[in-house]
């Protein structure tokens, strides 16, 4: 809000300063480090037994995902070494790529859809792990049906040879045959199965053309065709989806989920329906492979290193238009969330202007709550608890979520204005004959909105930014968004930039509306010179 | 023709009461002005009259309704009488024009074009027709409070009641202020004034009530308050009277303890040097010199009394023994020097001996 002080409502140059920066940055970030790790062609072999294997990255730095566990099988394969949490596959391949780790640990399925797309990093061809990949069912009883049903289906495909049929199409190197009849297609008479998974893990579940693909998708669409089911796929954190399942939001879980007691616990497992191997993933040239040339630093080459990131990330697949959806979300969700949460924030102020025994503490009681739990907690006792079980969508649960946060700040700000103004103004009122409620209106809250209006933008930015946790409940707004697409590229900078750059106006947007907002409502003032000349009329 | 009745009206804080028992008639036409001490409950006492303070007990009946029962509309009550703020309080977000004319507009929905025609009228006799496109915040106190006076008389109030109009003003704007409530008092205007301006009061009321201890401690004319109170509280107010009191009942008292604590006494209350120098003289040459030598006068009532309004001060001795005039029958030199000093001295003797002196500066 300074720019309300000098009074200018065009872009000011510290603005065009912070976006040229970020630019300067993406490019910079973008041509170092897409790259990749070409800077020498050496064959890591520390054992000197002329083969690169496992033994070889005892000791070093092992990339491993979050929300899996894999540390048992790093320290019993690869002993000694220490390992880095990553949250997805693109941060962690990026990791690689830029040399923060020596080596990754991933499912087959993955390492080959990666190492395919980007030859710079290739498996040691050791299998460290093998485990079943299943789906995992709800606990409530209606999912007997569907659990009996899938088992038979899964047990079928093994024996007709769909499963194998299945397997040359999405691990394979033909990309046309990787396509899902939509899912508007499927007759639904004996009624819908809703499925919670996370769509960056390619090639088992994956964003591809804008639409969920991936051989456990493709299994499921065969299931549902079978079974006269419609298929909802629900995208959410990967951490998320055995909760989710666990609690009866959704019928069946997916995205490479292995047999393990404590999942047994709360939610029931299929047969198995895909046996596979988990490998450590290294940069290629450590095994002598991939492209070793080492590209001279120059300008016109990190141009280009540029064009093919954009390429990637945006052109590929029309991959920005899962950005322009992102953004269509975060901006329903906050702009929602600030026009309720002012509305119940305003009327939780005039409750408190009551001075009723029952409201002020109920008011007091319910932003302290709010505000001393974390959002994201908030968020997911909203989605998982008090939702659980209605089949509300998951933005409107963002919403309404964001809607009490906001609520509970605005109407702490707003009272903090009207704390501010004397209370002389409101005798003044009454003592013309202006009732209390007229007061308020007329001369208290106008006055106390120039006050607050400062404070409140920076709140509503604030809110704005706040947003990008809801991928923990299956939303795709622009954060969720970019991580999909980098889950794809397997580059960081771009995607990040871009979200960051998108926030940024987004934020600037909600500046310069409420700027706007405060001169309509701020008093005219007259420059002396003017006064003699409106004197005379009005 | 009364105008407001107010019966047994009683107002308590916790831990204070303002207001003990009030009873009066406010009549069409007074001007009456409030003084006495701070804290005795002068501004809780107008604030009950238009229901900002709600009274713990009493009666205010206002053109016939008593605005303290349930059933009466107090708001329609309150256009009827306006009232003026020490703090102005002047509406932030509306410049000078609009303040004055929001609540006829408003309230009494009178035509725009009407109500700022009468505002322009009011804003011209207070003198702020300049300023009325101004903001609140761009006037000095003085102006301000002559805006609220105009934003009061907008409405065509019956009475309007004054909360200490000039206590927050600079001393060099509580004259524009004055003379524009002293022109409405010429008007015919019914106002009730909470002041702490004596002269002011004197000159522009038709009523004066002293409050203290919670009541109209004492009520007349503003002449038979300022100049002939009848009740010793009243008449300490009205003069602004300081006092020091002491005994001395021995023969070797502490001298210039004595002189230090009128020094002291003298000092605190602005006394011209000279005043106390003599104080002090007057002191040593009669009590010290001359009758502490007497057992019999023991104890001698030293009182001394001066006035901030006429800046004189009144020395009197009290003291026992027989029919005996210092001044008269005393020291010849002593008597010489005090006659000097004071401006009048008076022995008396009925069956104590009694002398006042006084000076003027």
């Amino acid at each position: 809000m300074k720019s309300s002080s000098n009074g200018s409502r065009k872009i000011l140059p510290v603005d065009i300063v912070i976006i040229v920066a970020l630019i300067a940055l993406v490019i910079a970030l973008v041509g170092i480090l897409s790259g990749g790790n070409d800077d020498n062609g050496k064959i890591v072999d520390t054992n000197g037994d002329g083969q690169v294997t496992l033994a070889d990255y005892s000791g070093k730095k092992i990339g491993s995902i979050t929300g899996v566990n894999y540390d048992d099988i790093i320290n019993k394969c690869v002993p000694g070494s220490e390992i880095m949490y990553y949250a997805n596959y693109a941060d962690m391949i990026v990791a690689l790529k830029s040399g923060m780790v020596d080596a990754i640990i991933l499912d087959e399925p993955v390492l080959y859809a990666i190492s395919r797309q980007d030859p710079s990093i290739a498996g040691i061809p050791e299998d460290m792990k093998p485990w079943d990949m299943s789906f995992i069912f709800s606990p409530k009883p209606n999912c007997d049906l569907l659990l009996s049903q899938m088992n038979m289906f899964i047990e079928e495909c093994k024996e007709d040879g769909t499963m194998e049929e299945l397997q040359t199409i999405w691990f394979g190197d033909d990309e046309s045959k990787k396509i899902i009849p939509p899912l508007t297609d499927l007759s639904g008479e004996a009624g819908v199965v809703n499925v919670a998974l996370e769509s960056v893990y390619e090639p088992i579940v994956y964003i591809k053309d804008k639409t969920i693909v991936g051989f456990e998708v493709d299994l499921l669409y065969r299931f549902c065709q079978k079974y006269n089911y419609s298929l909802v796929l629900n995208d959410m954190d990967f951490d998320a989806i055995l909760p989710a399942v666990s609690v009866g939001k959704y019928d069946i879980g997916a995205s490479g989920m292995s047999y393990n007691e404590e999942h047994a616990e709360s939610v029931r497992m299929s047969t198995p329906h895909y046996s596979t191997g988990t490998l450590l993933a290294v940069p290629a040239s450590d095994l002598g492979m991939g492209n070793t040339a080492n590209d001279s630093f120059s300008l016109s080459g990190m141009i280009d290193k540029v064009k093919s990131s954009v390429n990637k990330n945006f052109v590929k697949e029309d991959r920005w238009q899962l950005i322009v959806k992102g953004i269509g979300t975060t901006c329903l969700i906050t702009f929602i969330s600030i026009l309720a949460g002012s509305i119940m924030g305003f009327g939780i102020c005039l409750l408190r202007r009551t001075d009723s025994r029952l409201a002020n503490p109920i008011c007091n009681a319910y932003t302290r709550f709010i505000q001393g739990i974390p959002m994201v907690i908030l968020l997911m006792i909203l989605f998982y608890v008090v939702f659980g079980k209605s089949k509300i969508s998951s933005v409107c649960v963002a919403t309404i979520g964001f809607t009490l946060i906001f609520a509970a700040s605005a109407s702490e700000i707003i009272q903090s204005g009207l704390n501010s103004i004397d209370n002389g103004q409101r005798e003044a009122a009454l003592a013309l004959g202006y009732t209390d409620t007229q007061a308020f209106f007329r001369f208290l809250f106008p006055q106390a909105a120039l006050r607050f209006i400062p404070l409140y933008c920076i709140e509503m930015i604030t809110l704005l930014n706040d947003t990008s946790i809801v991928g923990y409940i299956a939303v795709q707004d622009v954060t969720k968004m970019s991580d999909i697409v980098r889950s794809r590229s397997y580059e960081a900078a771009l995607p990040l930039i871009t979200s960051t750059l998108i926030y940024f106006l987004l934020a600037k947007v909600i500046s310069l509306v409420m700027d706007r907002l405060f001169k309509t409502i701020q008093p005219k003032r007259i420059k002396p010179e003017d006064k003699t000349m409106i004197g005379g009329e009005d | 023709m009364s105008m407001i009745t107010i019966e047994h009206l009683r107002k308590e804080f916790p831990g204070l009461t303002p207001l003990a028992d009030v009873n009066t008639t406010i009549n069409k036409g007074d001007v009456i002005s409030i003084i006495g001490p701070s804290g005795t409950g002068k501004s809780t006492f107008l604030r009950c009259l238009n229901g900002l303070e709600t009274p713990t007990s009493g009666k205010v009946i206002v053109d016939g309704e008593d605005i303290t029962s349930g059933d009466c509309n107090i708001n329609l009550i309150r256009r009827k009488m306006g009232m003026v703020f020490q703090s102005f309080n002047l509406f932030g977000n509306l410049n000078i024009l609009e303040n004055v004319i929001s609540a006829p507009v408003n309230l009494l929905k009178i035509p725009k074009d009407e109500a700022i025609a009468e505002a322009r009228e009011l804003l011209k006799r207070v003198g702020m027709l300049e300023k009325q496109y101004n903001y609140p915040d761009e006037l000095s106190g003085g102006q301000k409070q002559r805006v609220a006076i105009a934003r009061a008389i907008a409405m065509k109030p019956e009475i309007i009641l004054f909360d200490e109009p000039t206590s927050a003003l600079d001393p060099t704007m509580v004259g524009e202020v004055l003379s524009v409530i002293k022109g409405l008092a010429r008007e015919g205007m019914t106002m009730m004034i909470v002041t702490h301006e004596m002269r002011f009061a004197k000159d522009v009321s038709t009523r004066v009530f002293y409050m203290d201890e919670g009541i109209i401690y004492e009520e007349g004319t503003p002449e038979q308050i300022f100049d002939n109170p009848q009740k010793e509280k009243t008449r300490k107010f009205i003069k602004r009277l300081k006092t020091l009191t002491f005994d001395v009942d021995s023969a070797t008292f502490d001298l210039p303890g004595i002189n230090t604590m009128i020094e002291v006494f003298g000092r605190d209350n602005s006394l011209a040097p000279r005043m106390i120098r003599n104080l002090n003289l007057i002191f040593e040459e009669l009590t010290a010199a001359d009758l502490v030598q007497k057992a019999e006068t023991l104890p001698i009532h030293v009182d001394i009394e001066y006035s901030e309004t006429d800046e004189s001060a009144k020395i009197s001795l009290t003291y026992g023994g027989e029919d005996y005039d210092p001044l008269e029958s005393g020291d010849p030199l002593s008597a010489k020097i005090v006659k000097n000093i004071v401006s009048s001295a008076e022995h008396t003797y009925t069956d104590k001996n009694s002398i006042v002196m006084e000076l003027r500066s």
